[in-house]
């Protein structure tokens, strides 16, 4: 055979070179259609720490169910034993590159345009904060945009198109997980995860980062987009809060962000202060609520789309709660009273020696591992931390019990040379 | 306190080579400090803690659970499942009494994937030191007098499938029909009979 393969999919071309991860546009012949290909590095494929994880960020995005991330379509390994992951094929580059583009001709923002980013965003971060995950690397080279074609009817309407930045046959897409920043940064050959400019304060640092890492990142890139744009002065003052050092003072979730930005954009007549169920929905419709700019015509638009998306919004409010297991960093206790949690290890490390740590569980179906990277490990009974460098440090255990409760507990140890 | 009375019988039974009693008082003592106590009175030579011990890392699922972290093909993660209890059980005299159970099958679970990820990128012709440990015991049991009274001194409900299976080479189905035993049943106990194989002739991964 002339190309080279993995498994069924025939590589057609390098669409790039990580430190970790070859990223490859293939063929699917089965499904006739074209996919990515992202294949662990060959010499990291022996490293079990690098390896888990990689196939640990394919297992958990998967669990992320949303049209604006990326969708995992297959695992798998090599001969030689490497393993990849198969993603659906972003066909109309990054956002960044579309800005660039638009910038050059004199573009700026439109609050529509701010809008449709904001909402897309919204909703891929609200996906993957619900199957408690943190992006960790969200920047504009990874917001990508993808055609659809108009094959998708049952997908929410073209509203995102604004005939400015998202064309109207496109779709924003939240490219895969910060995997290879998060590995750079534990195994200490970066000083830091996420992309400069995008990166939150607290990642900056070995701590403690939650779903809120992601809250700044976003109204980074916000701010980013907005730059030089003739909008209320209210979006600063709302993207200003989420970009607050410490993330106590952000918004509690992605849902609140999302409402204060729409409201700075779209001011609400005085007296007619949305009720909060009934607005919230068409918030959290996320990319349905098409933003057009006309107060009044808007309003009626939201009026119409909530009753259909009430399934959609009751999904979603359940996801922001299960996002919050991750969120707070005060209240929930290790024991409920049908459930216990604790974390075993050593109190002592050394810089660069790998230490574990293990989940004592006892009656909780789920729980999440938060390391000292920052990285979060979903239902791993034990996970294994290598410190970079000499300094107080913490693992998080995370779980809910069978009712639905939370559980938390921590565990500290000293790093030393 | 009935907690530690009851780990100190089952020490006991375990010293006295008492199947029956062990089996039973197991169920009384916590997961962790059974393990322990499986552990300890394994590395200490009792090879009925072993067979327990291997026992609750299959049945519970703990190796298998760790091995598919890194590994992909199911047939793969059988096979790596076997090694890491042949190499538990052959290595039991090495567990520090201090270790945890599950951070010390932990290590093992991983060096077994990483040899196993070696010798599928090895596509040169396979010697014998080149198999992993569950292979390397199936074909000792086929070859070894010493090994063959390591045989046929396990269980019976162990030693009829290991025998079938490594010195008769049947398949597994065909040893689960002839046994009339399910072929996932009968998958654990050769491995489970290996691991113990492994344990009487001191047989470390």
């Amino acid at each position: 055979m002339s190309e080279p393969a993995l498994g069924r999919y025939r590589l057609l071309s390098v669409l790039g070179v990580g430190s970790f991860a070859t990223v490859h546009r293939a063929r699917d012949d089965r499904l006739e259609s074209d996919v990515v290909v992202k294949v662990l590095a060959e010499n990291h494929s022996l490293n079990l720490e690098i390896r888990e994880r990689f196939i640990a960020e394919g297992r958990s995005l998967r669990r992320v169910v949303s049209p604006h991330v990326v969708t995992v379509h297959d695992i798998g390994e090599s001969e030689r034993g490497q393993p990849y992951l198969v993603l659906s094929l972003a066909d109309r580059g990054t956002l960044a590159a579309r800005v660039r583009e638009l910038r050059s001709a004199g573009w700026t923002a439109t609050a529509d345009d701010v809008l449709a980013v904001a909402r897309a965003l919204a909703a891929a971060l609200s996906a993957v904060h619900a199957a408690q995950l943190v992006h960790r690397d969200l920047s504009p080279e990874n917001v990508l945009l993808t055609s659809v074609a108009g094959l998708e009817r049952g997908d929410a309407p073209r509203a995102e198109a604004t005939g400015g930045l998202v064309r109207a046959d496109e779709r924003l897409v939240l490219a895969d997980l910060g995997l290879c920043k998060d590995l750079a940064l534990s195994s200490g050959l970066t000083v830091a995860g996420g992309t400069t400019g995008f990166r939150p304060p607290e990642q900056r640092d070995a701590g403690v980062v939650d779903m809120r890492a992601d809250l700044w990142a976003l109204s980074a890139l916000v701010r980013w987009l907005a730059a030089d744009a003739a909008l209320p002065e209210e979006l600063a003052v709302v993207l200003g809060r989420s970009l607050a050092d410490d993330p106590e003072r952000r918004h509690p979730d992605v849902r609140a962000w999302l409402t204060d930005v729409e409201r700075a954009l779209a001011p609400q007549p005085v007296g007619s202060d949305p009720g909060d169920a009934a607005t919230s929905g068409g918030r959290d419709g996320g990319t349905s609520d098409d933003g057009a700019a006309h107060p009044p015509v808007r309003r009626l638009r939201r009026a119409r789309v909530l009753t259909a998306l009430g399934a959609l919004v009751l999904v979603l409010a359940l996801g922001v709660t299960v996002g919050l297991l991750v969120a707070r960093s005060s209240g929930p206790g290790d024991a409920t009273a049908t459930a216990r949690i604790a974390i075993s290890g050593p109190v002592q490390a050394q810089v660069g020696v790998p230490v574990t740590f293990e989940a004592d569980v006892d009656g909780a179906t789920t729980w999440v591992w938060t390391l000292p990277s920052g990285e979060f490990v979903p239902d791993a009974e034990s996970v294994t931390v290598t410190a970079s460098a000499p300094e107080a440090a913490r693992v998080v255990l995370s779980a809910l019990d069978d009712a639905g409760r939370e559980l938390r507990t921590e565990h500290g140890f000293r790093v030393t040379q | 306190m009935t907690e530690h009375d009851h780990a100190a019988d089952l020490r006991r039974a375990l010293r006295a080579g008492d199947g029956l009693a062990a089996r039973h008082l197991r169920e009384g003592v916590d997961p962790d400090e059974r393990w322990a106590v499986l552990a300890q009175e394994g590395a200490s030579g009792s090879v009925l803690a072993v067979e327990l011990l291997v026992e609750e890392l299959d049945r519970s699922g703990t190796v298998r659970r760790l091995v598919r972290r890194s590994l992909l093909d199911e047939s793969a993660v059988d096979d790596v499942v076997q090694d890491t209890f042949v190499s538990v059980a052959g290595s039991i005299g090495q567990f520090g009494g201090d270790a945890k159970v599950t951070t010390w099958v932990h290590r093992i679970a991983q060096r077994r994937v990483v040899d196993h990820l070696r010798r599928q990128r090895t596509t040169a012709e396979l010697t014998d030191s080149d198999l992993g440990p569950s292979a390397r015991i199936s074909s000792m049991i086929a070859a070894r007098v010493t090994v063959r009274d390591a045989v046929e001194r396990l269980p019976e409900l162990y030693r009829e499938p290991v025998l079938l299976r490594d010195l008769a080479g049947l398949d597994y189905a065909t040893i689960a029909e002839r046994l009339g035993r399910s072929v996932g049943t009968v998958k654990s106990q050769i491995a489970r009979g290996r691991a113990m194989v492994a344990a009487l002739v001191g047989e470390p991964g």
